[in-house]
């Protein structure tokens, strides 16, 4: 009992001398106030001393201060001031006065956030009361919700619009929101915050209630007063409890009252409620659920969007290219989710300030690391273990992000009993690095690094390893308001080996890879509240190692063959302006013109005219030296695109997009292989080029919870690569004779249903989509089914999909997952005949059959652990059940003539159930 | 750890279904393709000139529906030419079930060779002129165990570095014998003991190889393959009960001709896994003069060198020496029993001590190895 009372007397000595040498630092108050409004005594006391007032005026402006003061502690004052009201104060170590209504506040509280560059205060002597961090944090909401806050100096001219700008950002880690609305609701305006969170929204100059909404994220306002151009920096709280209303209140506007068509964005968060199979959320497999995205199998990583090719994509992981985003033959995509933001898919409508592919644009953003401080998150799936680590390395100015994955599929091999497995491996990791750093408040530096790399070797005598590296650097530079620029320098390189030794006669090394360096500057400038301009230009620079392949060992006389390595540049310019003609009416017009060169050193056959090109039809080679242009590409790119508003919650799009692409990808089989390699555009591959043109409805109902929309297209594509049967694509010195040019067209409609609160959450969707190629060619011997259009490898016209959330509580969570698609063609024989001592098969014309439909159901709980917000670390558990029906979807059908007869086979990847738990974790 | 533990069960099943599933044959299932109309009638012309023995065979047929039971139609009454460039026609004779032949020819490797056919319907077909190719000598046929089974592979090289790639074929001929020899037939109504030229314990079967084997040495700095894998024969069977010979026989392709039959086989023979290449039509070298009709096969020239090699069962490493397994089982038959039995019924032997009281029988797959397709004459090179 003594030493107790020891204790609270020690505090409260403490606390006094906390007070007190707290008085001693301002000066003492003297004045007279005769039913003083709070304002005017407000005005009295800050002209006195270098005490500044916070306080709602609403909740004061009935207040009237009668008080007499000479030399008097502000404490003291106040305190007789506010006597008999509601109001309480405080004072914190800076001279701020906080007056709030009801409830006493900490004066520590961090309320000079906004003011940035100033650190909040660590005392919490004047505390009597534990609060949490949660309610710190939505003390500081409150308190910045109703402030108002002058932008620009003061002055009385109102006439007129000023630009406000700035970044919008989690209050928790700091890190930029991207996609936040900012916006008044009259008149309505409104912007979206871009990739670094950055916002510019131009207003008629006055008071408004700014209005801040973003994904995953509670809302906020801000009152302010827009006197002229000026800063507003915006930190929103996370939603604590996502499973109560997980989705995307600023998707539901931008749907409909967007520019944007044909574009899907999808959150980590959605993407991690999504039940999918070996335990790992997967955003290549989440975007296939999405309408007018389809795959050639389960289990491959290839994307065909809207009857596109799938190196048509670009993909981009921090605007760094990636060539290959599969593990382990695509049953898992290189990108970890614990690193991962949100992605962008774009199907149409694609601004100007993309290029170098036909079909779409994957952007694929990682987060940044916590800026407030150290943290860390992982999870184990029966396939793979990974480790995130985040934290601050200068406090609030840079952050840092090393995510780490890898399987140990090499151990579960080797337990196996087949003898045949047993003596596989198949291995890989991914590495992620991204460093932000923020030099001052007009200059951001972000720098990210990836390294992914698979093994493999499957009971044969051949192993491969591939790996896909890049790195990219940033620099954004914010000139003012209205202007900034981003400076970005990349690299990316995406290689494979092949060793083989079991015959040491034959034993050799094979490599490949394919690199480049780009550069480019991209400017946003916002012109006035009708314009919003987009400029910018880039340079790319690749290098191709084709194959090469030399002995291994002493015995093995391999020959050395090192095939030409290719160089090409292709520089872009581009311009684009969102115009806002009414609230109504918007357009977007834009254009890149791209330029592209093939550069030597080369040497390049030239072939006999009016015969097909063959190796006997080889007449010369002719030697081009370092740099030299070989062959050169260019044309404009128009993009636009329009959107008018029915209602406020209807309106109607169309877009238009041509696209070209320089660099293709070789290969004759169905789905992507880690060896399939990268051919630059030359004299005889000619560039793809690529128009899309797309129209669009789109309706918000019942407050915008259910969104509907109907987007049709009609795309067609020239110089797109195909093969002549049995083309040798590895090692082929001249692979200009074993392809043949084709054409493409494609059309569809995607219907979609979303509805994105409520307990009850998800989307449905069905398309009919058709996917055609033809052969241009004057020989009819290379002429692909007789040179008639036919269904491509991915034309699978009918496709319904279905992703639904239940939330039984805060914690539990049900997901399903439905999808539907007509089965892919495939080219069926339709005869059999003897040669060479066996059945042979004659096949028809090419994909004239298809395989059985393809059906499969999912299922996921997610089980959270308690919602206490103060624990060691909060943990996850996902127990998921895919292919829950058992289907034996097809993945191929095909023949063999085994011992002298034809069989037909039916192959299935996901033949049963697999059940998976994964555990998450997070620190 | 303790979760590594708790899971593997389920990782078990999981990995077992999706890796087999891709690589091996597990989660296939056999398909029947939708009923196909085919209306086109597809002509086969299986040639080669042979300059080793101065011969020429060919062989035409005609393309079947897939779900045909029969065999594929023969065209018996071509007309069928040689044609030597600006030079000699030599007309083949047919046997009436579509095998063209002719020997005694004189072939000058110089020259260039085609075939000429016109159909009994009046259809004209010419293939292409081929060279007549030297082919080097099969080095040696080998063989090497594994686990279970052994492994075949040819050898062979050329110094000249002209050959570059081949096709190889081979017959296998295999001793074996039934599980119970019958000693006795039923002749004239009373078991009767077998004389030697007649036993049917023990049989021959020859089969040919129905793969298309076809190896190059192109990507090799040196005109040099090694270790070919021709077959692999399972250990246990009847292959390797008893003796077993392989007759290699090899041939120099053309450029063209080894890509016909590399597409062939990757076509017919490798399709299916995730990463095989599309299925095409395979073009011969063989043309009608209906320019869109398409014809099938190929007609090659050139040297057969051949080669063979002898394993026999005490030659495999111990662990593979295992027997056939089979069960049958042995009834006895009393004496007066065996007039149930017709005329050619074999037993393997008599019982009863001193004098016989019936006779030993089992089932005729377990005493007549013939049941199982050989013969029981032995093959003239059989040593």
């Amino acid at each position: 009992m003594n030493k107790l009372y020891r204790l609270l007397l020690c505090c409260f000595f403490l606390m006094s001398l906390g007070i007190a040498a707290q008085a001693q630092r301002r000066a003492l108050i003297n004045g007279e106030f005769k039913a003083t409004s709070f304002k005017d005594f407000v005005d009295a006391v800050e002209a006195q001393t270098d005490y500044h007032f916070y306080y709602n005026p609403k909740t004061t402006d009935s207040l009237k201060v009668t008080y007499s003061a000479q030399n008097q502690n502000i404490n003291v004052v106040l305190g007789q001031a506010l006597a008999g009201t509601q109001l309480h104060f405080a004072v914190d170590e800076q001279g701020n006065i906080f007056v709030t209504e009801g409830r006493d506040i900490m004066s520590d509280l961090p309320v000079d956030f906004f003011d940035t560059g100033v650190a909040p205060s660590n005392n919490t002597l004047v505390s009597g009361f534990d609060y949490t961090a949660y309610e710190k944090r939505e003390k500081q909401k409150k308190l910045a919700e109703s402030k108002l806050y002058a932008i620009g100096p003061k002055s009385s001219n109102l006439q007129g619009n000023a630009t406000m700008a700035g970044h919008v950002r989690d209050i928790t880690n700091g890190e930029p929101l991207v996609g936040a609305t900012v916006y008044i609701d009259k008149p309505l305006v409104g912007v979206i915050t871009d990739q670094f969170g950055y916002y510019s929204i131009s207003l008629p100059k006055g008071r408004h209630e700014l209005k801040i909404k973003s994904i995953g994220m509670k809302s906020t306002v801000r009152q302010i007063m827009l006197y002229a151009d000026g800063k507003l920096e915006i930190e929103l709280d996370q939603d604590v409890t996502p499973l109560k209303e997980v989705v995307v209140e600023s998707d539901k506007d931008v749907r409909v009252m967007g520019m944007q068509m044909g574009m899907e964005k999808l959150d980590i968060k959605t993407m991690k409620n999504m039940p999918l199979a070996l335990g790992e959320t997967d955003i290549m497999k989440v975007v296939l659920s999405l309408p007018g995205v389809q795959t050639v199998g389960e289990g491959t990583v290839g994307l065909n969007v809207r009857g596109g090719a799938t190196n048509q994509n670009l993909i981009l992981f921090n605007d760094a290219v990636v060539y290959n985003p599969s593990h382990l033959f695509g049953f898992f995509s290189t990108f970890n989710p614990d690193v991962l933001k949100n992605v962008e898919l774009y199907k149409s409508g694609i601004t100007a300030d993309y290029g170098g592919r036909l079909s779409s644009v994957l952007d694929v953003t990682s987060r940044e690391g916590n800026l407030k401080k150290f943290s860390g998150s992982g999870g184990i799936s029966p396939i793979t273990g990974r480790l995130t680590l985040e934290g601050p390395l200068i406090k609030e100015k840079t952050s840092f992000l090393l995510g780490a994955r890898s399987t140990y599929s090499d151990w579960i091999l080797r337990q196996l009993n087949t003898e045949r497995l047993k003596n596989s491996t198949a291995s890989f990791y991914d590495v992620n690095l991204n460093i932000s750093h923020k030099i001052n408040d007009k200059n951001n530096l972000y720098l990210s690094g990836y390294i992914s790399h698979d093994k493999f070797k499957l009971n044969t005598d051949t192993s491969y390893a591939y790996s896909d590296k890049n790195a990219s650097i940033k620099w954004k530079h914010i000139f003012n308001n209205k202007l900034y620029g981003v400076l970005t320098g990349g690299f990316s390189r995406y290689g494979y080996t092949m060793t083989s030794d079991l015959n040491p006669v034959q034993a050799f090394d094979m490599d490949f890879y394919v690199q480049q360096l780009n550069a480019k500057m991209d400017f946003s400038y916002f012109l006035n509240a009708k314009h919003t301009i987009n400029a910018g230009l880039s340079v790319v620079r690749y290098n191709l190692a084709p194959g090469n392949i030399q002995p291994k060992g002493d015995s093995s006389v391999q020959k050395t063959i090192r095939l030409q390595h290719e160089q090409g540049q292709e520089n872009a310019v581009y311009i684009g302006d969102n115009f806002e003609v009414s609230p109504k009416l918007s357009i977007y017009g834009g254009v890149r013109y791209s330029f592209y060169q093939y550069l030597g050193p080369r040497d390049v056959y030239q072939y006999a005219n009016g015969v097909p090109r063959s190796e006997a039809n080889i007449t010369d080679s002719v030697r081009y030296g370092g740099g030299k242009s070989i062959a050169s590409f260019s044309g404009a790119e128009p993009r636009f695109s329009i959107r008018y508003s029915l209602s406020q919650n209807a309106s109607v799009k169309v877009s238009y997009n041509r696209m070209r692409q320089y660099i293709q990808m070789l290969s004759n089989t169905t789905a992507i292989t880690p060896t399939d390699i990268w051919k630059l555009s030359d004299p005889y591959i000619r560039p793809q080029v690529g128009d899309q043109i797309s129209l669009g409805f789109y309706k918000n109902t019942r407050k915008h919870s259910l969104e509907i929309s109907l987007e049709a297209y009609y795309k067609t594509t020239k110089n797109a690569l195909d093969f002549k049967g049995g083309a040798v694509l590895l090692l082929n010195k001249h692979i200009e004779t074993d392809v043949v040019d084709s054409r493409g067209k494609a059309y569809g409609v995607e219907f979609m249903l979303k509805r994105s609160t409520g307990k009850l959450n998800g989307w449905f969707s069905y398309t009919y989509s058709r996917s055609f190629l033809q052969t241009v060619s004057p020989y009819a011997a290379e002429a692909v089914n007789k040179g008639d259009y036919y269904p491509s490898n991915y034309d699978k016209p009918h496709a319904v999909n279905f992703v639904g959330n239940y939330k039984f509580s805060r914690r539990f969570n049900f997901s399903l997952n439905m999808t539907y698609s007509t089965g892919r063609p495939i080219t069926l024989p339709l005869a059999k005949y003897e040669l060479g001592g066996s059945y042979r098969l004659y096949y028809s014309d090419r994909n004239q059959f298809r395989i059985p439909d393809y059906f499969r159901t999912d299922i996921s709980i997610n089980i959270e652990g308690n919602h206490k917000i103060r624990k060691l670390a909060h943990s996850s558990w996902t127990f998921a059940i895919y292919n829950l029906t058992g289907r034996a979807n097809a993945y191929s059908v095909f023949f063999r003539s085994e011992q002298g007869k034809v069989q037909g086979y039916k192959l299935s990847i996901f033949a049963q159930p697999i059940p998976t738990v994964t555990y998450n974790f997070k620190f | 750890m303790t979760m590594l533990t708790r899971y593997c069960f389920r990782l078990r099943s999981l990995f077992v279904c999706s890796l087999v599933g891709l690589f091996a044959t597990g989660c296939l299932e056999p398909y029947a393709p939708p009923a196909i109309e085919n209306t086109v009638d597809l002509f086969v012309v299986d040639g080669f000139l042979n300059q080793t023995d101065a011969s020429i065979s060919v062989r035409l047929s005609h393309a079947v529906a897939l779900d045909d039971g029969g065999k594929p139609p023969v065209e018996a009454q071509a007309v069928v030419q040689l044609e030597e460039k600006d030079g000699n026609t030599i007309l083949l004779y047919g046997d009436g079930t579509g095998n063209y032949t002719a020997a005694g020819l004189s072939i000058n490797p110089e020259h260039q060779y085609r075939l000429h056919i016109r159909t009994m319907l009046g259809k004209e077909y010419y293939s292409d002129y081929v060279d007549v190719n030297p082919t080097p000598d099969i080095d040696s046929v080998t063989w090497r165990p594994s686990a279970s089974s052994i492994t075949l592979y040819t050898n062979t090289h050329d110094d000249s570095g002209k050959s570059r790639y081949y096709l190889w074929r081979y017959t296998e001929t295999f001793q074996y014998r039934s599980p119970y020899e019958p000693g006795y037939r039923m002749t004239g109504g009373k078991p009767d003991y077998i004389a030697e030229v007649d036993r049917v314990g023990t049989c021959w079967t020859t089969k040919n190889s129905t793969s298309i084997l076809v190896g190059s040495s192109e990507r090799l700095s040196s005109d040099v393959i090694r270790d070919f894998p021709l077959t692999v024969i399972a250990a246990g069977g009847d292959k390797l009960s008893v003796r077993y010979s392989i007759l290699v026989e090899q041939r120099t392709l053309s450029k063209d001709a080894y890509t016909f039959w590399t597409e062939l086989q990757k076509t017919t023979e490798s399709l299916g896994g995730l990463f095989d290449p599309l299925p095409s039509q395979v073009v011969g070298n063989v043309h009608s003069n209906d320019l869109s009709e398409p014809v099938l096969g190929y007609f090659s020239a050139g040297q057969q060198k051949s080669e063979r090699l002898f394993i026999s069962f005490y030659e495999l490493p111990d662990y593979l020496q295992i027997y056939p397994r089979v069960t049958c089982q042995i009834d006895s038959i009393p004496l007066n029993r065996l007039q149930q039995y017709g005329e050619g019924t074999y037993f393997i032997s008599p019982y009863g001590v001193p004098s016989t009281i019936g006779y030993t029988i089992s089932s005729s797959f377990c005493m007549d190895c013939r049941v199982k397709g050989g013969v029981t004459k032995k093959p003239d090179f059989w040593k």
